[in-house]
């Protein structure tokens, strides 16, 4: 049992001490006038192994550590291998402020780094002519 | 340049087993094609039934479809088992909806697919769906590579058939590579995976375009058939090598001769017709990889590129309009590359 008194979810099986949560140093996306077009639906995370996964509230891990007023617009996503993880954002968020979300979960404890999914990709080949 | 599929046609005739058992030839070589997915065709020796069914034949092994979001796959729902191409089309309306431009389908990955046959007729063709309507996004683009390399991805049953070469005929706008696509190509690189990526087709620096810009990647430029750059194809010293992948705008049949869908938005009827761009500059390196591979089993990676490298001829002045270096090491002629040993 965790200290917020319900089982915690690990990456893989380890004990470990979960250290208090450290909210970053760094820019607060509450700060930031999010009147830009909201274009960041997901935000890719790395986690350290053995990191727990989920808080003890059911939050996905990271959460805890991003300004309270964007922590209910982050959900537990699919993983996509090598301890990565997208964490949904719902509703989307402006790219500065997806950013500055990312640069909050790099700051948390167990997560490697964190980056807000923008790119949009398309083919290199598009001509075609039958 | 190879401007029929004859090549290919008959080589589905002659049963795989023959072909894998002939005097010079090793495994199969996999190249795992990340792209708009797959669709029946005989020259793949892929057949609608086998399709239907997800199952392996000719040339194709059984895929996934890696696009999370539903629209953009066009097939009602997230990753799944079938790497069928639903189409990528977009209608005016539709692009004005999501921001992005109106399209007929591209049926990419069937080019892209056919074109590596082409060159390599006993490559296996391990199709991963990643881009749809509208484009696609980093998580499932990582996701593609690891699974591809063999790296397991939750959820997503194991990739039986680990790729060797990784070919991504795609391209976005990033003034770095993103963590992610270059955590996934590292690891696809520690599994033994050459990564091969095209330069882009937004005629713009390659520094400014990723995966060009990730480590760890063959970045392919594309040249026209007199050996200038070609117009559209992204330049910079990122670029490893380039080779021709044509220029349909100067002329209709200036590109490599594929396979193709004939549906304008949906699949309808297997075709055949003119692919251009770095995406077939790409494609044609990866053929050409996949058949070294198989005439030099034993070879390394390193050893393997460095043939490519050994056979470009560097660019004359004025080949390459961005400057020195901008276009790779020269311009690999794969077809003299590839031609079988005389005597």
């Amino acid at each position: 049992m965790s200290r917020f008194g319900q089982a915690m979810e690990f990456l893989a099986t380890a004990s470990l001490s979960i250290p208090l949560l450290a909210c970053s140093s760094v820019g607060s996306a509450a700060d930031i006038e999010d009147d830009a077009t909201p274009v960041v639906q997901q935000i890719i995370v790395r986690y350290e192994a053995r990191s727990p996964v989920v808080t003890g509230t059911g939050d996905p891990w990271g959460a805890q550590c991003v300004d309270p007023e964007y922590q209910d617009r982050l959900h537990s996503g699919r993983w996509i291998g090598a301890r990565m993880r997208v964490l949904d954002v719902h509703p989307s968020v402006s790219e500065s402020v997806g950013q500055a979300l990312a640069d909050q979960l790099t700051q948390c404890p167990h997560i490697e780094w964190a980056e807000a999914d923008t790119v949009r990709y398309s083919l290199s080949g598009q001509h075609f002519s039958a | 340049m190879r401007k029929s599929l004859t090549a290919l046609t008959t080589a589905i005739l002659v049963p795989i087993s023959v072909l894998t058992s002939s005097a010079h030839a090793g495994e199969p070589t996999v190249v795992a094609v990340l792209d708009t997915g797959i669709n029946a065709h005989r020259d793949l020796g892929w057949s609608a039934r086998n399709a239907n069914q997800g199952r392996a034949s000719g040339f194709i092994l059984s895929g996934y479809d890696f696009i999370s979001d539903a629209w953009t796959a066009a097939d009602g729902n997230g990753w799944d088992p079938d790497p069928r191409d639903n189409g990528d089309g977009v209608t005016n309306a539709e692009a004005k909806q999501r921001d992005c431009n109106p399209r007929e389908s591209s049926w990419h990955g069937l080019n892209v697919a056919g074109t590596i046959a082409n060159l390599a007729p006993s490559v296996r063709i391990l199709p991963a769906r990643i881009m749809g309507r509208c484009g696609g996004n980093t998580a499932d683009v990582a996701a593609a590579i690891l699974w591809a390399a063999g790296e397991p991805v939750p959820n997503v049953p194991r990739n039986s058939n680990p790729a060797r070469i990784i070919n991504l005929s795609l391209s976005g706008k990033a003034d770095r590579c993103p963590r992610p696509l270059q955590t996934a190509i590292d690891i696809a690189n520690e599994r033994g995976a050459i990564v091969v990526v095209a330069a882009g087709s937004t005629g713009t620096s390659t520094s400014e375009s990723t995966p060009a810009n990730c480590e760890g990647v063959l970045v392919v430029g594309s040249t026209d058939k007199s050996g200038s750059r070609s117009p559209t194809s992204n330049y910079g010293p990122e670029v490893t090598l380039s080779t021709y992948g044509g220029n349909l705008a100067a002329e209709p049949t200036q590109g490599v001769w594929t396979t193709t869908n004939a549906g304008p938005y949906r699949p309808s009827k297997p075709s055949r017709g003119y692919f251009e761009g770095s995406s077939a500059a790409a494609a044609r390196m990866s053929g050409a990889l996949a058949e070294l591979t198989r005439r030099h089993p034993t070879e390394s990676n390193e050893k393997l590129i460095e043939r490519l490298t050994r056979a470009a001829v560097p660019f004359a002045v004025g080949q390459c309009d961005k400057g020195a270096n901008a276009c790779g090491a020269g311009i690999v002629n794969i077809d003299a590359l590839l031609k079988p040993p005389s005597g």
